[in-house]
Formats: structure tokens, sequence, C-alpha cells
């Protein structure tokens, strides 16, 4: 069976085995994406992590209109009305609900579940904005506490032999989604953008160690196949979210010719581009990786190094345009796409195009018009 | 030299002697700003039209804006070493940089802009329309305050600043607006960066770690201005920077026992000019607004002891969150429908708990924290809710008012958990009316009108009776 | 005693007269680009509708109501249009504890004590997707002759389609696109249907909707809508004979109670 098969089948079943953990004792741990949350602790204290992803269906965005006003970035609104209206099962699942505050959208998110659903077990901490020594050190206490909070949840002692094998996975787990991702460098290559995502998206809910044995399937595959026949732009994506459910723009570009060959995305692709160290104190390894050399996502001020980030995927990725996708009212981004065009077109002769979205299914067709143009002027 | 001005600048509180001293600068900023003769008539329909200028104090305090806008515009003129903070901000560190030394501008530039170019002049729109073409566009639920600032530097009438010291620790859009200045002009940075990573429920208690990282983002904040700007900070830079705040702060106590009469003496228009002097000034503006309260709080005494004011005895009282900064009839609004503000969350500050510091803090910049954690605002959504709770019991009130600003994401975190819990911890009826409290265009005072309305004919109702 | 209550929405002006014996009658027109002249015309059609042949300024007392309240000059006193609802719903059903009024171009819901007193609402008027011009809208685009037909048409469908875009606008492109692709036209209009009654209840959700529940405005005739707002809110909603003026019917009762007070 292929990988991507393999996956779908685990995934179907995802529901009813994370039931029967819960029946054997073990805890599921929901967060929301941003990828600094360390999966590793949760692994450590034999509880089972589930990244919330799901969004790109506008319906639940009335749902969450009873507890938040409109002008919030529709993907944290989407968990705002998974949350509280029960249409996501893996809320329902969850034992405890953590999550890293980054910026005033999922501020939004923590306030609902801590005034509108006291019932769920909750906790939160703080992922700075800024990159120096203090916010590391405010991250690294951050992390402590979860680490004490999850022990006292779980009863679970998160030993330092237990962390190092669970930092082992999720560092094979990097390594594979690094060594399938750098494969896209080359001209020609085997890996589908849309089967990447869906590998990202997959391992969000997915048994780490079966996920980490789908990649290794998944790598060998594409190393050993023939490359996709693709001859269209090569097209850097980057932006805001991507959430599983929300492929429209991939669709799109997909259809209109353009290849994939980068994502970016610091709420919907893992950060997968450097390793959590395995000597020395381990949490502050965790913290030296998940917060300081993971590039930061564009709400960190200021956020040059995930532009000038982007200017080196483009180069390294010989992008022929890149496409920024990023979620209405997420300010951040919005205002970083004014002056980043500029920025990038004088260091890499690139043009960007900017698509928004408050996930409304009509908003296909001018998404299509404009993808479309930019396709044909950068083939030219 | 031209005297077309002198009348509405009398008529905001200057004396003819300041005129004559200030001519060659007002001049020199009115051309800056694109303000002419022309523009005279609708200032002083205006002003008269949304302040109570029978009020000598009230007239000051519109002088003491004006002083603070001639400084603005003419800093770069004057030699000045610019600095410019996001609104809202922890204000220490502003205040410690001005008490420095005389060489350094500190100022929210933007909240000078929409209290003199909005509030005075009725020219906001133009700044608003500049900001929006350079980076912040409409239709985005974009900072309007942000969009001054931007315009305004985009067109020429204020200057690019030495120095942007980033309020990193509440909203988002802040400091990534001064990373677009700084795209564009190359504006060096210091971030004031904090989380707020409060669980709910946690105020008024917060974790000594956030006080220690806020207090150390703002002391090195403090360490690059000094670099940047090449001054010191003097070792009393705190202590100096406390006389104006603390003279400020002892006149609000004295306001808030004013505010507790019926009929209330004066509008909250008023009230929102003082307010926002002090988070905005760290000059001659909140110098002069000191002094205008000086003036202004006898005249209101005397408007207590004659039993009149600006909106009817027995009016049903509410608090309310903001006032609109650049359009005072959003503000009024409410007292035009007949309900009386004798409490804004300031006042409530100073009247509810006294402050104590939790624990003993080493440096300048972690008092500052400590203060600014427990005040509420930087604590986090609940930390803001319970400070409208506890307004409550500052003074009697009939109810709230909660104007939260759409386009503000901190702020509009408060859109509708608000009302469920003050109506369920207090028992009052509770209005989430969702503004824009920079830039009245898509929020005007008609398009609020009918919920304002709605909720005061409530209150009036439920007074009347509860008295019978 | 004549008094009248003249409500001057921006679709819509209504006036209802009333007299000692109670309604004598009442008048709806389209508002136009004149609010004033509007309510001028509706006023005097509803005293012809009366029976009476007197002018406007003849009347004892006018309250006008809606957005356009403050530009009528017929009017001696102006109460909101959540007011005037609550007023008049409580009127014609006094069990009234709960108002849903979905009008032209804003929505509303209101919670009443059993004295018809307003004790706490929600209002939207910033999105046209939640009220009667969505419906219009749609029905133009789906060649509905006429707007009434719109309600028992969508109630014809078993299966009605997912409207998802919460921009009218977008939403008419919806419609157009799942035509061509060959959607059964009474599942659209149901759709339609469904989507704005999702929309408004989720506004309404926020405040306690308590029996009994009413449902006001022009869009209350509308069967469809009327029943998918039952569906989401989980209770049956009462619709007064005339649900168009009981805005205006408030604003008249209020007018009765100032020319007393004023006698």
């Amino acid at each position: 069976m292929k990988a991507l098969e393999k996956l779908n089948l685990h995934l179907k079943t995802r529901l009813a085995d994370l039931s029967k953990a819960k029946e054997q004792g073990r805890k599921i741990i929901g967060y929301p994406a941003g990828g600094y949350l360390p999966e590793e602790l949760v692994l450590a204290c034999d509880a089972i992590p589930v990244c919330f992803i799901q969004a790109g269906d506008n319906t639940i965005l009335k749902d969450a209109g009873a507890y938040i006003c409109r002008w919030f970035d529709p993907f944290w609104r989407s968990q705002i009305g998974y949350l509280t209206s029960g249409k996501d099962p893996y809320y329902t699942i969850a034992d405890l609900i953590v999550t890293p505050i980054t910026d005033n959208h999922t501020r939004a998110f923590s306030n609902t579940v801590g005034y509108y659903t006291p019932e769920i077990e909750s906790f939160v901490f703080g992922v700075p904005h800024v990159k120096d020594e203090y916010a590391l050190g405010y991250y690294l206490q951050g992390i402590n506490r979860l680490k004490k909070k999850l022990e006292d949840f779980t009863g679970v002692e998160i030993t330092e032999s237990r962390l190092k094998q669970s930092i082992r996975l999720c560092n094979r787990e990097r390594e594979l989604f690094r060594q399938i991702s750098l494969m896209r460098q080359s001209e020609n290559f085997a890996v589908a953008s849309k089967d990447f995502v869906a590998l990202n998206h997959g391992s969000f809910i997915a048994d780490k160690g079966v996920m980490v044995e789908i990649l290794e399937s998944f790598a060998k595959e594409v190393k050993d196949s023939a490359p996709l026949l693709k001859d269209g732009p090569r097209i850097l994506f980057t932006g805001s979210t991507l959430a599983r459910g929300d492929s429209k723009v991939m669709d799109i570009i997909e259809d209109t010719g353009g290849v994939v060959v980068m994502e970016e995305f610091a709420e919907g692709i893992r950060p997968y581009w450097g390793n959590v160290k395995l000597d020395g104190d381990l949490m502050a390894n965790l913290a030296q990786s998940y917060f300081m050399d993971r590039v930061c996502p564009g709400w960190f001020r200021p956020g040059t190094e995930r532009l000038d980030f982007l200017i080196k995927l483009a180069r390294e990725y010989k992008a022929a345009g890149m496409i920024w996708y990023q979620l209405m009212y997420r300010e951040s981004y919005k205002v970083e796409s004014y002056f980043f065009p500029d920025i990038l077109k004088k260091e890499t002769g690139l043009n960007m195009l900017t698509l928004e979205s408050e996930y409304d299914a009509m908003e296909t067709g001018p998404m299509k018009t404009r993808i479309e143009t930019f396709i044909e002027t950068i083939r030219s | 030299m031209a005297d077309y001005y002198d009348e509405l600048f009398k008529l905001c509180g200057f004396e003819d002697e300041e005129i004559e001293e200030e001519r060659t600068r007002i001049e020199k900023a009115f051309e800056r700003l694109g303000i002419g003769p022309e523009d005279m008539e609708t200032a002083d329909s205006w002003v008269r039209q949304n302040h109570d200028v029978t009020l000598k104090g009230v007239r000051k305090l519109l002088g003491a804006w004006l002083k603070e806008l001639i400084d603005l515009v003419l800093a770069r003129d004057d030699g000045k070493k610019i600095v410019y903070f996001g609104f809202p901000a922890i204000l220490g560190p502003g205040l410690m940089l001005s008490a420095s030394s005389d060489d350094v501008f500190v100022c929210a530039p933007d909240m000078v802009l929409d209290h003199t170019m909005g509030q005075i002049f009725n020219k906001l729109t133009p700044i608003l329309e500049a900001g929006e073409a350079n980076g912040l566009p409409s239709g985005h639920a974009l900072c309007s305050l942000w969009q001054a600032k931007i315009g305004g530097v985009a067109l020429g009438m204020i200057p690019v600043p030495d120095l942007a010291l980033a309020s990193s620790y509440y909203c988002d859009m802040g400091s990534k607006a001064d990373d677009l200045v700084t795209a564009q002009f190359g504006v060096p940075m210091a971030y004031i960066d904090g989380v707020m990573d409060s669980s709910w429920g946690e105020y008024p208690d917060y974790l000594p770690e956030r006080v220690h990282y806020l207090g150390a983002q703002i002391d090195q904040a403090l360490k690059k201005a000094e670099k940047v700007l090449d001054i010191e900070i003097v070792p009393d830079a705190w202590e100096k920077s406390q006389k104006d705040s603390r003279a400020f702060v002892n006149n609000l106590l004295r306001l808030l026992d004013l505010m507790r009469a019926d009929p209330v003496p004066v509008s909250v228009a008023e009230l929102e000019l003082l307010e926002a002097l002090s988070g905005s000034s760290t000059g001659r503006g909140i110098r002069e607004g000191v002094k205008a309260m000086e003036i202004l709080i006898p005249e209101l005494e005397e408007r207590v002891k004659a039993g009149t004011g600006a909106v009817e005895k027995g009016a049903p009282r509410v608090i309310t969150w903001v006032g609109h900064c650049a359009d005072p009839r959003v503000t009024r609004l409410v007292e035009d429908v007949g309900l009386a503000v004798p409490l804004t969350l300031t006042l409530a500050w100073v009247g509810g708990p006294p402050f104590k510091p939790k624990r003993t803090y080493a440096t300048p910049g972690e008092k500052i924290a400590d203060y600014e954690l427990a005040t509420g605002i930087f604590h986090g959504t609940d930390g803001v809710i319970k400070r409208f709770e506890m307004g409550a019991k500052v003074m009697k009130l009939d109810g709230f008012i909660m104007n939260y600003l759409y386009n503000c994401r901190p702020d509009a975190l408060l859109s509708h958990n608000t009302k469920k819990y003050l109506e369920e911890k207090t028992g009052l009826p509770v209005l989430a009316l969702e503004i824009d409290a920079f830039d009245s265009r898509a929020y005007s005072a008609a398009s609020l009108r009918t919920k304002v309305e709605t909720f005061a004919h409530m209150l009036k109702a439920k007074k009347k009776s509860a008295k019978e | 005693m004549l008094v009248a209550g003249v409500d001057v929405g921006a679709a819509t002006a209504k006036a209802v007269i009333l007299g000692d014996s109670g309604i004598l009658g009442y008048s709806i027109r389209p508002t136009g680009h004149n609010a004033k002249l509007a309510a001028n015309k509706v006023t005097q059609e509803a005293l012809e509708k009366a029976g009476l042949s007197i002018s406007i300024d003849d009347l004892d007392y006018v309250v006008s109501t809606g957005y356009a309240r403050g530009s009528i000059d017929l009017a001696n006193k102006t109460f909101t249009e959540i007011i005037c609802h609550a007023k008049g719903a409580h009127f014609v059903i006094p069990s009234t504890r709960f108002i849903i009024d979905m009008g032209g171009q804003d929505s509303k819901a209101i919670e009443v004590d059993p004295e018809g007193n307003v004790t706490n609402f929600i209002m939207n008027d910033k999105c046209a997707a939640g009220t009667g011009r969505f419906i219009e809208v749609m029905a133009q685009v789906l060649e509905v002759e006429s707007v009434a037909e719109m309600g028992p048409l969508a109630l014809q469908s078993k299966k009605p389609c997912c409207i998802s875009s919460t921009c009218t606008v977008f939403a008419e492109t919806e419609v157009v696109v799942l035509r061509a692709e060959g959607k059964d036209r009474k599942d659209l209009i149901a759709g339609v249907h469904r989507a704005v009654a999702s929309r408004v209840a989720a506004m309404a959700s926020s405040l306690t909707i308590r029996p009994d529940a009413v449902f006001t405005g022009g869009v209350a005739k509308n069967i469809g809508v009327r029943r998918f707002l039952e569906e989401k809110i989980g209770m049956e909603l009462r619709v007064p004979e005339e649900p168009q003026i009981i805005g205006a019917l408030g604003a008249a009762l209020f007018a009765r109670e100032g020319f007393k007070g004023d006698n």
C-alpha cells in the first residue's frame, strides 16, 4: 500500500483509536496550530498530542459569531466555532487544551476556552514576539510550567530518558519532512505539494510512530519514482495559515499549471528545518529549537527574519514567483504584504501575488482570475 | 504676520501673549499641516459644537493639545531627538526619556493628530486616507489610529522619528506598522515586548515571570534609546517623570469626587480630552494639561454647588470604555440620549482599590511592569473586564456601555464576553457597542444612535419603575 | 383622540392610526429617496384607509421611529424602532418575551419583560446577508417574479443547498454558479432562506430566547425564513397578523401615551 493510502486509512480510524487509548487511561492533549507546543513533552508523559488544524468551511463561522465579533482571523474563529459547537470530534475527545499564546487571534481562542468552556481543562503559556535572551527565557519558563502541568495531569513523570526518546522520535519526523521537502530543490522531483501538505496535516493528528513509518515509506517512494511531469512555473507558497480543509488555493494553482515547490506557513505546516539537540539541558534545547532556531512567523517583531528566509527559499528552490495567501484580519501579515513585494523584487527579481480569504466559497472565482493571470505573467 | 487664527486660538485657551510668542511656530506648523484662513470658520463652529467652551479649563485643554501639535510638527525644526511611542503605551519609558533631556521629544503622534486635526480642525480624513494608501488599506479592520500616524508621516505633516518605542505587549498591529515605517524610512525600533498569557480568571494575580520579562524589555528599550539618541537616562528620571503624572492623578481623584454629583458637572467628551492627553504626551501637552485641570476643577466645583451640569438631574448613570479621539459627536451621543457618564475606566482606576506592588522589584523596568500588570489593561481580557466590574463599586451606576473597537484586536476580544460577564456579575444592563474610536466614517454617531438611544430608554424605564 | 405612529425604514414606510376604539387603519409604502415625503404620504394613506378625511396636521399626536425618525417634521416625539417593536409586539401578543425583527436592511433580537419593556437587545446593521435585502436580491437572481413567492417555494424543497458565502454579493455569484451546475431552483431558494435564518439565529442566540418568541418585520411574512428560524432556535415563532406594521403600531401606542400625558 502506498504511504498516503496508509495515512488515510490510519486517519479514518484515528478517532476510534483515540477513544480506545482514553479507555486505557491515556490522556489526549489538544492544542491549536502554530508550532509552539513541543509535542515531545506530551509524548514523554504517555499522552497523545492532537493539533486543531481543521478549517476552511465558513459555515462554522456562524457558530463562532455567538462568542466573538467578526474581526478576527477566520481560522481562529473556526476553532472557536468547533470548540463551542461540538462539531469537531477532536475537540470533544481532548482531555486538556493547551494554547501557546502567540498573537491576539490565539487569545480570542484561549479566552473562549477559559470563559465559555470552563468545564474543559485548559492551560496557556506565552510565546514572546521578539527574539532575544529574555524572550527565550520567558518561553523556557512557559514550557517548564507546561511540563509540570502535563506531569500533574497525566500522573506520569517526564524523565530525561522519556524526553530523550520522544525528542528522537520527533526529530526523525522533522528529518523526514526536511528530506522530502529538499527534494523539491532539484529540477525534477516526485513530490507533489498537495501530498506534502497532506502529510503535514496528517501528522498533526496521526500517531507519531505510525507517522514516522509513513514518512519513511513516502520518502522511499518519491526517491524511486519518476519525476512529476510539470513544466509550469515554480511557486513559493507562503502565508499565515494553511488549514486542513482549505485547499482551494492549492487546487487553483495546480489547475492553472503552477507547481508549488515550497510552503511556508506558521500555522498548518510543521516547522521541520532543525532538530532538537539531545545533549545537555533538554528543556533548554526544546526552547532553543522551538523558539529561537525556528524561523519566526509573521507576527514577530520584526518579521524580517521570515522575510529574509522567504528570499533564501525563493533562491534555493528556484522559484519563479511567490504566492502570499493570508486570512482576513490577520493584521501582521497584511502589513508585511504591503512592503515585502518591493523587497522581494529588489532581492530576487520575483513578483508576488497577494491573496486573502475569509473562507468564503465564492472567493474561488476572483482568486482563479488572479492566480491564472499571475501564472501567465511569470510563465513568460 | 497673519492673525487669522487668533480667534480660534483664544477660543482654545491661548492668552494673547502666548499667541504672540508662538506666532512664527503656529504659521510654520499650519503650513505643514495644510491649514489656512479658509479652515477657521469650520474649526470655530466644530469646536463650539463639540466642546463646552464656557469652561475655561476645557478651552485650556484644547490649547494644551494645540501646543503639543505645534511641538510635534516642528520637533525636527526645533532640533529635537524625536521618539514616537505606540498608543496605548506603558508610559514610563517615554516619561523617563523626556525627563532625562530637554533635547528629547516623546509623544504618541497619532493621538495628537486625532485630537487636533480631528477634534479641532475636522480635517482628519485626508490623513486617514493617506494612511490607507500607504500600507493600511480600508476594509481590513486595520487600526485607524495607526492610519493617522502613517498618513501623517507620508504627507510630511509630522517628522520621521529618530526612534520608535513599539508597544509590543498589547496589539500586533502597532509594532507591525512601526516596521512599515522602518521599512520605508529606516527608523530604529525598540520593541517593548510582553505576552498577555494570563489564564482566564487569573486577574489580579500574575506570575512574577511576566514582570521580569516585561521589565527586562522596558529596561532594554531604555538602553537602546540611550544609544540611539545619544543621551543618558538620569538617575532620578523616574522620580522626575512622576512629578507631572502624580499631579495629574491627584487631580483625577478630585475630579472623581465631583463626578459623583447629580447632575454630572461635565461631559465625558471633556474628560476624554484630559485622559487621552495624559496617555499621549510627555512634554508641554501634559504639563499644560495639568494646569488646565487646576482651572477646570474649581469651575466644576461651582457647577456642583449650583446644581448644573452636562445632562439632566436624575439621568441614568453609565461607565464607558473610551471616548472618540477624533469625533466628539460619537462621545456625546451617550449624553445626547439622556445618559450621564460620571465614570470612565481611567477614573475607575484611580477610584478603585489602590495598587500595591506585589514584590520588591529591582529595576525601573520591573517596577513599571509590575504596576502595569496590576492595573489590568495589559494583563489580559479578564483583567479589563474585572476593572469594569470594580468600576460599578467605585460609584453607583445604572449600566455599562462597553464600546469596543472593531479594529483593535485586543479590544475586540471584549465584544461578547464582557456583556455576558458584567450582566451576570452586576445584574446591570450592558450595551456592547462596536465602534471605531479614531475614525467616525464607518461608525458615525448617526449610525450608532439607535442602539445607544434604545439602551438609554431601557435604563430610564428601569429607573422609573424602580422609583414607583 | 386620533394619533399616529410612523415607522420610516430604509426600504418601506409604515403608518398606523390609533383612535379611542383601537387601530383604525394602517398603510405601507416604499420609502423612496425622500423620508419626509414618505412619512407624510404613508400617514395620509393610513388616514384614508381608516376612512378619515382629515389631514395629517390634524392628528393629535405623532411618534416617529425607524432609521429616519429624526427627520420627520410631522412627529411630536421619536423612539427607536427596537423600543417600538417591543411595544407593538407586546400589545398584539401580551405573552411576548422575545422578538426577532427582520427588516429590509437590519435585523434585531429583543428580550422583553412581562410589561413589554426591553431588557436586552442586539442589532445587526452592518451586513445585508441577514436581512430582507438578501432575499430580494436572490429573488431577482433566481427569477422569482415576486418576493412573496420565495417562502412557499422554499418549503417545497426537500434538500436545501448550502449557501455559505458571508457576503450578499458573493452569495449572488454562488447561487448563479450552483444553478449553472444544475441545482434545483427550489433547493437553492431553500438554501437562501436557511442561510439568512442561520445568520439571524446566531445573532439572536447571544441573548436568552424565551417563549413566546415573536417574529416581526416584513420578512416575517416569509414562511420559509420563519420555518428555518424556528428550526435554528428550537422554538415556535408567533407572527402577528400584519408583522410589518408592529414598529409603527408601537410608535402609535407611544403617541397615545404622549397625547394622554399632555392632556
